[in-house]
């Protein structure tokens, strides 16, 4: 205890160096956390997109990318009238820009589609959406981009398309996105006769490895994943959540430097003053230890900094319109273990080149001659 | 149990050189200091007295020959550190205080060193700043401290571990003579009080005439 208050005290005396090592390590935990936060929380929503309360996912084989998956409508209809699918729901992705926005998702679904009955619907009626119609229906933030409502009609790319319904879902890509029937969006995009995805939902979730088989024995050009299997091997999940521990793993690399050179400096600066606990019984690996002591403790701050600091940005990022429902705010309990876990490792690292030159300072020479 | 007749301090030809041998410092010193007895270490600037403190003390180590402290040689750096927390108590000239801490704090080092308990060190702590007439200063930094006050600190801070031995590298050095006075008379007095055995550096023949024995040095032997 007294040793923890002589580290304190320590760290109280030089402040501003405190700062600023504390102040590298807070700017890597609020990168690690808002990086890796905001990546996964998307990463989250495209996986919700994709499987849309479903188990199983089925894609064209050996595709990258989902935009440029094909799966034909007939699979789809036949596979429907399987024992073992309860449900089996096609979607067509497609992304286009309208005059003031770059980005508009376009999404070709059935009318029975559970995108639309699960959604909250702000205007319209639900029956206005038809297979064979040529009305779309808007996710809220589209409609407030687009500046639409009921009966307007809207530019989505090269066409106009009039306004049937206005709906809010819990998921950012899906608010921004323009509901199309699954014909005239396969038109619109000249996809005709395909989807992009189908989900489906078992009958019987033990024989979903039954059905797996059926579907790459009678489809060798598809793929049926679960979810959580489709989560782990999608490319492109893979490569955004890679990016997103690496981005952060560099800023709290930065941080680890400010910390060993923050260290580096006070030992450096300190020497008589080592010398003198030397002299007072202090034994190298107590010196040693203080020196830890103190860089952890720093680390310490510089992560409930950080993380209070992730926490408002988080929710101030969350709360701008433009944003809104792309953040997911939900720091897991996993990412802050991880970042406690990456500070002390950190607190460590950065300590241990100050910690050994401090343990060879010999005390005679450090009081004679400095 | 050590036997009361075993003088604390046993320093048997020590040798120190520097620079690789170049610089002969000591050339086989012998001293050996009673229980309970200051004993003054004389001699021009250059002669050895500081680097035979600081070896006595176990700050530094000797090349050849040996010491022993209260019957421990001090020939590894564990017994010297063990020595250092529990049976020497150090003095510099410069006092030695880390300016940024006040009195109290300074004083409370050593007993972090050896895990004394907080509530016994500041019970201490008090019991020593009141003999040593700071018991007022002991918030204050050493930075707002007088020469004398400073060293009377690091007095203080050289017996909170109840060392009986106490080893001070010519600690009236830096003072005034009234306060040179004031402060060897003091470290008397503690010598006397708390049984303590001491042995001083001084350039200072006439506090030194007042120790029980002086050793007069030159040229890295002693006279």
């Amino acid at each position: 205890m007294q040793f923890l208050r002589l580290a304190l005290l320590n760290l109280r005396r030089h402040f501003v160096r405190t700062l600023i090592g504390a102040a590298g390590i807070t700017f890597g935990v609020v990168a690690m956390l808002c990086v890796v936060t905001i990546l996964q929380g998307a990463v989250r929503m495209f996986e919700r997109i994709l499987s849309s309360d479903s188990e199983i996912i089925m894609f064209e084989k050996n595709v990258s990318d989902l935009f440029f998956s094909n799966v034909p409508i007939q699979a789809i209809d036949d596979l429907a009238q399987h024992d073992l699918i309860a449900e089996i729901e096609p979607a067509l992705f497609g992304i286009v820009s309208s005059p003031d926005n770059p980005v508009v998702t376009c999404f070709g679904i059935r009318s029975d589609s559970t995108r639309l009955s699960k959604a909250t619907w702000l205007a319209g009626d639900p029956t206005n959406f038809t297979d064979e119609g040529s009305l779309v229906v808007l996710g809220k933030r589209a409609a407030d981009f687009l500046k639409a409502e009921i009966g307007s009609t809207i530019p989505v790319g090269h066409k106009e398309f009039k306004v049937a319904g206005i709906i809010e879902t819990e998921n950012g890509f899906e608010d921004g996105g323009v509901f199309m029937p699954l014909a005239l969006c396969q038109d619109y995009f000249h996809k005709e006769g395909v989807a992009s995805v189908a989900t489906i939902k078992m009958t019987d979730q033990d024989k979903i490895p039954e059905l797996k088989e059926h579907i790459e024995k009678t489809y060798p050009n598809l793929v049926a994943l679960e979810n959580e299997e489709f989560n782990q091997s999608y490319s492109q999940f893979r490569i955004l959540k890679t990016t997103s521990w690496l981005v952060g793993g560099i800023a709290f690399l930065l941080g680890g430097l400010s910390v060993a050179n923050t260290m580096t400096l006070s030992v450096f600066g300190r020497i008589r003053e080592i010398a003198i606990l030397r002299v007072n019984g202090f034994s190298r690996s107590q010196v040693a230890s203080l020196i830890f002591g103190e860089s952890i403790l720093i680390s310490l701050i510089g992560v409930i900094a950080g993380t209070s600091i992730s926490f408002l940005s988080l929710h101030f990022l969350k709360a701008l319109p433009a944003l809104q429902g792309y953040i997911d705010t939900e720091l897991s309990p996993k990412l802050i273990l991880a970042v406690i876990a990456m500070s002390f490792f950190t607190g460590i690292a950065g300590a241990l080149y100050p910690a050994l030159y401090a343990m060879k300072i010999k005390p005679a020479d450090a009081l004679r001659f400095e | 149990m050590i036997p009361i007749k075993t003088s604390p301090i046993e320093v048997r030809q020590i040798t120190k050189s520097f620079d690789h041998g170049k610089i002969q410092v000591l050339r086989g010193v012998d001293v050996s200091v009673p229980r309970g007895k200051l004993v003054s270490v004389c001699g021009p600037s250059g002669c050895g007295k500081s680097t035979l403190l600081h070896i006595i003390a176990g700050i530094e180590s000797a090349d050849q020959g040996s010491v022993v402290i209260e019957g421990q040689s001090l020939d590894s750096e564990k017994n010297r550190i063990e020595a250092l927390r529990h049976r020497i108590g150090f003095i510099f000239q410069l006092h030695n205080l880390i300016p940024d801490l006040t009195m109290e704090e300074n004083c409370l080092i050593p007993t972090i060193a050896t895990g004394m308990d907080r509530g016994e060190a500041l019970d201490r702590f008090h019991d020593l700043a009141k003999k040593t007439g700071l018991s007022h200063r002991s918030k204050n930094r050493i930075q707002d401290l007088s020469g004398g006050e400073r060293q009377r600190t690091a007095i203080c801070r050289a017996l909170m571990n109840s060392p009986s031995v106490v080893v001070a590298d010519e600690p009236t050095g830096a003072l005034d003579e009234k306060t040179s006075w004031s402060v060897f008379s003091l470290l008397g007095d503690l010598v006397v009080s708390h049984g303590v055995t001491m042995i001083m550096a001084t350039h200072d023949l006439e506090l030194a005439k007042n120790s029980d024995r002086v050793i007069q040095m030159r040229d890295g032997r002693i006279e």
